[in-house]
């Protein structure tokens, strides 16, 4: 009973670690490359809870931590946009998610 | 729509959370011409453009997973005014799709009709004047999104892109 519980504590504790903006972003300069992927990952999946933490980590970033810190601002503050209509469709169809189609007359960027 | 709709932390989190999202060019043809790039425009200048504006060049569109068309929005569309069309579009399958725009379409029309008849000074009034006669207009372009949108209900998106980036390529160089 006492290992199950140690287990269980151990359990969420590392749950608790992966869900830490700071400690993410401190992986993000690791030197394991998947984990660096993963930590990106994870505070991506955080969302916007993390974004003040992140932004603050980018004031002070630079080389790939600083790009993957912008990528992950990127990430949560904009549509995950795909240009892709086939991969999107597909993703769409794999996923069982509605898909949102946004089409305009020339480049995206061009629009205000 | 870039810089305004979908920079809207309700509008990306919907998005994001809820759909798989997508960008097209249906005229790759205008990409970097005069037309393609607009000017910034002011807060001021933004808070009187007409939702709708933009027409055709700017379309949004919801399908279903396999890519069927449910929702099809045209035009320029506040943050608060997609949030509510991509809600109402996520309640929608295929069986039903065509029974909630239809019904969408009379609420708002009688919506607007209502408000003509208890506000009818308003009605001449200038659209920069009048938040009611703003109201007006807003309540008939969502009866028309409804109309619209019935149109093109559960064609393929894709096919249906084709279709339109004809269209729209053919007629820029006329």
């Amino acid at each position: 009973m006492r290992t199950l519980a140690a287990l269980l504590l151990l359990a969420s504790a590392l749950v608790a670690q992966d869900e830490d903006p700071p400690r993410l972003i401190e992986q993000l300069g690791g030197d394991d490359i998947d984990s660096r992927d993963r930590a990106e990952a994870a505070l991506v999946k955080l969302g916007r809870p993390a974004l003040a933490t992140i932004e603050k980590a980018l004031a002070g970033a630079d080389g790939e931590v600083k790009a993957r810190l912008q990528r992950i601002v990127a990430s949560i503050t904009r549509p995950r946009w795909t240009t892709d209509l086939t991969r999107a469709l597909a993703t769409a169809k794999a996923q069982k998610r509605p898909l949102f189609v946004f089409s305009t007359v020339g480049d995206l960027d061009g629009y205000a | 729509m870039r810089s305004v709709t979908f920079a809207d932390a309700r509008v990306v989190d919907l998005l994001n959370a809820k759909f798989v999202v997508a960008w097209n060019n249906h005229n790759p043809d205008l990409d970097g011409g005069a037309g393609a790039r607009q000017p910034r425009f002011t807060a001021e200048e933004l808070e009187l453009y007409p939702e709708g504006g933009g027409g055709g060049n700017v379309r949004a569109i919801v399908c279903l997973p396999d890519g069927r068309i449910v929702h099809y929005v045209m035009g320029w569309f506040r943050p608060e005014r997609l949030v509510e069309e991509l809600e109402f579009a996520l309640t929608l399958d295929e069986k039903d799709a065509r029974e909630k725009h239809d019904a969408h379409a009379r609420e708002h029309a009688e919506a607007q009709a209502t408000l003509a008849k208890d506000h009818p000074r308003e009605m001449t009034r200038d659209f920069a004047q009048s938040a009611i006669r703003r109201r007006h207009a807003m309540l008939g372009l969502q009866a028309q999104t409804h109309a619209v949108a019935a149109g093109v209900l559960l064609q393929a998106v894709d096919k249906h892109l084709d279709e339109v980036k004809r269209h729209s390529s053919s007629r820029a160089f006329k």
